[in-house]
């Protein structure tokens, strides 16, 4: 019973890895079952948050223009036909309910809060003139309610005065207050004549406010109750008491201390026996005899360990206390867990990824946290019942609660309402008068059902549909001017990066530089999974992309020649982590840390005055230090193809068979079948960065958020290897000799480019190599001037150095909570040949693939492909979706007050709970939409890869991502749309050109559309 | 210009200048509904602390030329009293130059460190000003010649301090740090208060000259009766306790790092908690001549070094660490000033201060810098916690770690035996008031608006 409620609630918690191995999923991951937009609204319900970008910024986006007025009608249709509502149907006799929704889209009609529409009459005045109203309307308005005004007050009575014009609740004293004269019939006729704007508009406000309280009051959120009352919700229903204010920080505490990776010098004594064991027994043992509470705690958990009871019976006796029906245990359990979802979810998460911790961290589980949870609970609940004379939990849930469900107030649920809608439709008093009870109540309750999830639905539709048009358009125009061009002779370079949106803009401006030059798009762990180890990292780590389990052990070597270098700069290295450990544990203790502050204190200003205020230079400066203090040995990586097996039993390398087949997948799945350039470079990623926690997420996503240099050496070392050659020329791909690969690494942060065994390059190539490295360096500056672009403390300036200048600024700051904005701004994923893309400026916001589906009829490759990019980009592009909608429920807010916390995560200033997505700085220029996938295949080999892979078929058919299938043949662009392929037009407007990419991005922050580059030499590349 | 105007102009400079930039952007946020640009206001802090900086170093200099003098800016008498007199006085002496060059060179990384890391975010202008107004408290407390202006800069540090604390005021977590901080300085201020006061009373002048020194500061002697300098000096003790946060007081200082990390560094890593030991080593003379104050000072030293460090040793976040670590050294400055040993003192607080503020605003790098420290050792596991096994029999570790863990509940004492009975007491009072009141008052309508938030018709009509 426990054991599945707990399983259940694993899928309600964050499933976020530690910090340092942060690799993006999709959030709401537990809920993909669900078709994207129900699963938002389960994700509202359950959790609260808002699931869509706020209102105004989508009505922004209107006004703007990047969102179409018509294609939002369209979407309102689709919104009704979902609903199963007839759109044409008339509410009133002057609005159909089409109408009525496309306003509540347009304009805000949400019920004001209580303080907002007592400000917007008081201060706004808002019911004396007819703002909302279009001019010529409101001027016909007042016209023709003029003259019925004057009618009415001719023969009007005080008491009808008062009426028409102060209320239902007004008095003749306040006349003059609201319109400055006194409530006589001259007077108001004078100012009818004088004036007649304000008496218009009060009199149809008052009109609203005398049917509003005729009305039947909806509630307004009926889904934000909480289901489930656990007993401190009751508490504090029915006592005022939050029991949680004292156990969430003592419970969090011993939480933090039990997960803690090494941080606090004192390690929690008795960890190896499990968090509930430990627990118990530090408890059992004292405590701070002044709070009543934790001596209750105490009590509990002495007697728990006097008959050594385990997790399992705590959680049954505290149920038991809690006299929980069977049928509720689910759901109090997820309630109570979902509490504190930071530190549950890192159990949970730990619990079933122990690979995740170093091997000597001790066990964790999720039923031990519970156990220790509902314990503090219980104690807390106790002491609360003895203060208030509460026998037990039931008795408490039997009184009855004097806090009633606030209903409503009628000016602000209907009045309000009535009178922005009467404006906006254009009515005239006399039609506002004639409005009946029924009438309003039916217009005031279909706005209630068009609430802001449905709005949002329409909008984010709207929106995305915009935008894929935008793509769409350019991809088409781009990619039927490539038909044209003709292939050409051999490329100079060839360069295949990451997959990854970042890499977009390097690889275009590389293709700008030299034309001649080709890339390609492929996975950044080029088809191996490693677990590596480099001369100078500390274990371990896993280049694989998320799920997969390396099977090989690759390990760096320092090459013989230079192995006792090697050796002095491993001793070297450790002296100086034994210091760098004695000084970090040692400044922040008693007598050692005196001994600190006393002969390095007085200097501690120096290093790090210069590191702030200089933080390039002294960047620069720390490096040339750390090369001249410890030499770098040249290194090879050591693949030993013998079957050896090592000591953690994983294979040491990989055998020949396996290293045809990787070098052979790799470059047919990218369709690099011929034309193989002197120069292969296989760039992998990864980032560098300060003042960044969540520097892992910048990492490379298909290498497990590492760093993926190794993976791109060691499939370079293969590929260079004559007898692999062979072998794959057997199998139908032609490496020619006069062909070599090298691997580097490109940092994303900084944009610095690190090529790998140099040394081993043959001579023939050194001129190649030569112009090869300058067109990367020059590449790498331009991508560092088009990033800057982004950054609003960069200069919108020409200098391309300055640029670079400023991003590598960025990645040294000791102050710079943005080193580079990673994957921000991801939108797009394409998948098929570069041709298609070449020239086309995507702004960095798409994920480019590789794939060539003229050798791959059966969709072989394709499958592979698409089942790494779709996941991957899926996850990064939805977690970046829900941290920028809800910074706070599913992001991790803002940066400023982070707090590390035993290298697992982040708190908030000093206490609380671990703060799970990303952090605002990371994600907030991002424009939330799903990620739009364009492939080049026809839709059945579409339809037919889905079937076969069950977590793609669920991403793409309950719309977590967008589908579009190209045909390859034809172009012919169709949508995946409510669960089927439609024919999408393109090519309705035109698509800027521009001569290079710094020529149509200068001077300009925002998001660009799609242009073709189009070089005014003639149009080479 | 002649040297003399010259210093004083710069004395003057040093507390005005970012006391002006405070005004000028608090003025422009009041009258302006558009925010003044980031760029504006950076820049005008940056410069102030950049002029305070270059006049800190100008003052030294001159000191440092001039050994055994101090620079005194004197406007006589601001007003007397009977025969009490107030003196508008700033005075620069060794103490001064030290604390007041260091606090300006950390103030400018500190500005500059916030430029680019509260960028974009909403209270970017609230931040600076208050820094601002920081600056000008602390040099104001670091330059004041007499106790009565001491404790004009001293409310500045203290309210800013508060103000920062509670920076995210959409959280409740800060704004309890917050107020839990305010409330600890504002008992602990009355020392201060009543200090100058009675320093008043016994020298009938609170400056330096009159009250205590006879030799250059630090070195001074203080010419008050011992009994008086005891109580004296105890008072001031009692407010340095606050603001340092030193036991059994210091609560509020962990929980003060719900504020951004640049300010935190510059307040709790070092500065601000600092101030209370440079009241101490201002008034070092008083405790020179009362043994019984130099033992409860010693006390208190002993006592905040012990339990900061036993406290400070398990906890697992790296603010919380380092705001224990700063506890610990500020104990044993407290131990030397009590020992009379005032130059260590200076040394001590100097490298203490730059120390901590360098490791808080490293902290939100402490991950990238395990790793390095990680890849350094080559994987090798580091044992910690060795020495206290050697120390401590097993069975006690296991309490002893439960009872650090729980901060010895020197908190939920304080609100046990101090903070809850008052609240009780005042509960009680305010209740009689109301009894009393309402036989005045018409109550009924009264509460009707208070207790409810409705709308009222009658706010519409």
């Amino acid at each position: 019973m426990i054991g599945r409620a707990l399983e259940h609630a694993v899928h309600s918690l964050p499933d976020q890895a530690p910090l340092e191995m942060f690799v993006h999923h999709n959030t709401l991951h537990a809920l993909q079952e669900h078709a994207f937009h129900d699963a938002l609204q389960l994700a509202h319900q359950r959790f609260g948050a808002r699931v869509y970008r706020d209102e105004a910024a989508f009505r922004q986006d209107l006004a703007e223009g990047r969102i179409d007025r018509r294609e939002l009608e369209r979407e309102l249709e689709r919104e009704l036909r979902r609903e199963g509502l007839d759109g044409g149907e008339s509410l009133t006799p002057w609005s159909t309910r089409r109408e009525l929704y496309s306003l509540a889209l347009r304009v805000d009609l949400r019920v004001p809060t209580r303080a907002a529409l007592r400000w917007r009459v008081r201060e706004e005045r808002f019911d004396r003139s007819l703002a909302a109203m279009r001019p010529e309307q409101a001027a016909r308005t007042i016209a023709s309610s003029q003259a019925s005004l004057r009618e009415f007050t001719g023969c009007a009575t005080p008491v009808q005065l008062v009426g028409r014009f102060l209320g239902p609740t007004g008095t003749v004293d306040r006349m003059p207050e609201r319109y400055g004269i006194p409530a006589t019939r001259e007077a108001i006729l004078a100012l009818l004549d004088d004036d007649p704007e304000p008496l218009v508009a009060g009199a149809m406000w008052q009109a609203c406010r005398a049917l509003a309280r005729e009305l039947p009051l909806g509630s307004t959120s009926p889904s934000d109750q909480p289901q489930t009352q656990t007993p401190r919700d009751v508490a504090l229903a029915r006592l005022g008491v939050d029991i949680w204010n004292q156990l969430h920080p003592e419970l969090l505490r011993w939480a933090a201390a039990y997960l803690d990776e090494g941080l606090a010098y004192w390690p929690m004594p008795g960890r190896e026996r499990g968090f509930f064991v430990a627990v118990r027994d530090l408890c059992a043992q004292t405590g701070p005899r002044v709070v009543p509470w934790l001596g209750r705690a105490r009590r509990i958990f002495a007697e728990l360990a006097a008959r050594d009871a385990r997790a399992r019976e705590a959680i049954v006796e505290a149920l038991e206390y809690f006299a929980i029906p069977e049928h509720e245990i689910d759901a109090l359990l997820l309630a109570l867990l979902r509490a504190t979802p930071g530190f549950a979810g890192m159990f949970s998460r730990l619990e079933r990824h122990p690979h995740e911790r170093s091997p000597t961290a001790p066990p964790t589980s999720l039923e031990d946290f519970c156990a220790v949870r509902l314990v503090l609970e219980r104690a807390a609940f106790e002491q609360l019942a003895a203060d208030h004379g509460i026998d037990s939990f039931p008795a408490l849930l039997a009184r009855s609660s004097p806090a009633e469900a606030r209903r409503p107030h009628p000016d602000a649920y209907a009045a309000y309402r009535l009178f922005v809608l009467a404006q906006h439709l254009g009515l005239t008093l006399e039609q506002v008068d004639a409005l009946d009870a029924d009438q309003a109540a039916r217009l005031l309750r279909e706005l209630d059902g068009f609430d802001e999830l449905a709005r949002g639905r329409v909008f984010l539709e709207a929106f995305e549909r915009r935008y894929r048009a935008e793509i769409l358009d350019g991809f088409c125009a781009n990619r039927s001017s490539a038909r044209a061009r003709s292939t050409r002779g051999r490329p100079s370079i060839q360069v295949v990066a990451c997959i990854d949106d970042r890499e977009e803009s390097f690889r275009r401006h590389i293709e700008e530089l030299d034309p001649d030059a080709e890339t390609f798009g492929a996975a950044g762990s080029f088809g191996l999974a490693i677990d590596y180890r480099s001369c100078d990292a500390g274990g371990h780590i896993a280049l694989a992309p998320a799920g997969v389990r390396p099977s090989h052990e690759i390990v760096e070597r320092a090459v013989p020649a230079d192995a006792a270098l090697g050796d002095a700069r491993q001793s070297r290295r450790r002296r100086w982590g034994r210091a760098l450990h004695q000084f970090f544990f040692g400044s922040r203790s008693g007598l050692r840390g005196a001994l600190a502050s006393l002969v390095l204190g007085p200097v501690a200003w120096i290093p790090l005055g210069a590191r702030v205020l200089a933080p390039r230079s002294s960047m620069r400066a720390l490096d040339q230090l750390g090369t001249l203090a410890l030499p770098r040995p040249r290194t090879r990586l050591a693949n030993d193809d013998a079957g050896a097996t090592s000591a953690r039993g994983l294979a040491c390398g990989y055998d020949f068979d396996e290293q045809v087949d990787r070098v052979y997948s790799l470059v047919e799945g990218m369709g690099l079948r011929e034309r193989f350039a002197p120069l292969v470079f296989l760039l992998a990623h990864g980032s560098t960065s300060l003042n960044n926690p969540h520097e892992a997420a910048h990492d490379c996503g298909a290498c497990g958020g590492r760093r993926g240099g190794a993976t791109a050496r060691l499939l370079a070392i293969f590929a260079n290897d004559p007898k692999v050659r062979a072998e794959v020329a057997a199998r139908g791909i032609e490496i020619p000799d006069d062909t070599w690969f090298v691997a580097g690494e490109h940092d994303t942060a900084d944009d610095r480019v690190e090529l790998y065994d140099l040394d081993l390059v043959p001579a023939d190539f050194s001129d190649a190599l030569a112009r090869a490295v300058a067109t990367l360096d020059r590449a790498r500056a331009l991508n560092g001037h088009e990033r800057a672009r982004k950054f609003e403390m960069a200069a919108l300036s020409g200098d391309v150095e300055a640029g670079l200048r400023h991003v590598e600024g960025r990645a040294s700051h000791l102050g710079e909570p943005r080193p580079e904005y990673g994957h921000c701004t991801n939108a797009i994923c394409i998948i098929g040949p570069r041709s298609s893309t070449r020239g086309l400026f995507l702004d960095r916001r798409a994920f480019l693939v590789s794939y060539d589906p003229t050798s791959d009829p059966e969709g072989a490759v394709l499958e592979r492909l698409l089942a790494i990019a779709g996941p991957v980009g899926a996850g990064i592009n939805l977690e970046y979706y829900f941290s920028i909608v809800d910074p706070e429920v599913f992001g991790a807010g803002t940066k400023l007050p982070h707090n590390i916390c035993g290298y697992l995560g982040v708190l908030n200033g000093t206490s609380g709970d671990l703060r799970t997505g990303l952090p605002l700085q990371m994600t907030e220029i991002h424009e939330p939409m799903r990620l739009l996938v364009i492939v080049e295949a026809r839709p059945d080999t579409l339809l037919a890869i889905a079937g076969r892979q069950p977590i793609l078929a669920e991403l793409i058919t309950n719309g977590w991502i967008q589908l579009v299938s190209v045909d390859p043949d034809s172009g012919e662009m169709q949508v995946f749309e409510d669960g089927r392929f439609v024919t999408d037009t393109c090519g309705s407007s035109s698509v800027p050109t521009a001569p290079s990419s710094r020529a149509y991005y200068a001077r300009s922050r925002e998001f660009l559309p799609p242009a073709r580059i189009v070089p005014e030499d003639g149009g080479r590349s | 210009m002649s040297p003399t105007t010259l210093h004083a102009a710069l004395m003057i400079l040093v507390p005005t200048a970012p006391l002006v930039v405070f005004l000028a952007i608090s003025f422009a946020q009041l009258v302006s509904a558009r925010a003044l640009p980031e760029a504006v206001v950076g820049r005008s802090v940056l410069a102030a602390t950049a002029l305070g900086l270059v006049a800190s170093v100008w003052l030294s200099v001159e000191v440092v030329r001039a050994p055994g003098h101090a620079l005194v800016f004197d406007q006589g008498p601001w007003f007397a009293i009977g025969s009490y007199s107030f003196a508008g006085r700033l005075t620069v002496d060794g103490l001064s130059v030290v604390m007041l060059t260091l606090s300006s060179l950390l103030s400018l990384i500190g500005a500059r460190f916030s430029i680019t890391y509260i960028h974009r975010d909403p209270g970017f202008n609230r931040f600076f000003a208050l820094i601002a107004l920081f600056q000008a408290g602390l040099a104001l407390v670091l330059e004041a010649g007499t106790v009565d202006l001491l404790f004009v800069g001293w409310e500045l540090v203290g309210l800013t301090s508060t103000f920062l604390i509670a920076y995210f005021h959409g959280r409740e977590a800060p704004l309890e740090a917050g107020l839990r901080a305010f409330v600890t300085y504002r008992i602990c201020d009355i020392g201060l208060l009543a200090g100058a006061v009675f320093l008043h009373y016994y020298a009938h002048s609170s400056d330096a000259a009159g009250a205590w020194a006879s030799g250059h500061a630090p070195m001074g002697a203080a010419a008050l009766e011992p009994h008086a300098a005891t109580f004296v000096a105890l008072l001031f003790l009692l407010a340095a306790i606050g603001k340092s946060g030193a036991f059994p007081l210091g609560g509020w200082l962990p929980r003060a790092m719900e504020g951004p990390t640049p300010s935190s560094a510059l307040f709790y890593g070092g500065l601000s908690v600092a101030a209370g030991a440079y009241l101490l080593l201002r008034v070092a003379p008083l405790f020179a001549e009362s043994p019984v104050a130099r033992w409860i000072l010693a006390g208190v030293g002993v006592a905040t070094f012990v339990h900061a460090t036993i406290v400070g040793r398990v906890q697992t976040d790296a603010k919380s660490q380092l705001a224990y670590a700063s506890a610990t050294q500020t104990g044993l400055v407290f131990v030397w000033i009590a020992l009379d040993l005032r130059w260590l003192a200076i040394v001590h607080l100097f490298g203490h201060i730059s120390l901590r503020t360098y490791q808080l605003l490293r902290a939100p790098t402490l991950l990238h810098d395990m790793h390095r420290r990680h890849g350094a050792l080559g994987g090798e596991h580091l044992h910690t916690g060795a020495h206290l096994e050697r120390v401590i029999p097993e069975r006690a570790r296991a309490r002893l770690y439960r009872l650090a863990l729980s901060r010895f509940g020197v908190d939920a004492l304080i609100d046990a035996w101090l903070v809850n009975p008052i609240l009780a007491l005042a509960g009680r009072a305010e209740r009689l008031e109301q009894r009393f009141a309402d036989h005045f008052v018409d109550r009924r309508s009264h509460a009707d608006l208070a207790a409810q938030p409705e709308l009222h018709d009658e706010d519409l009509a």
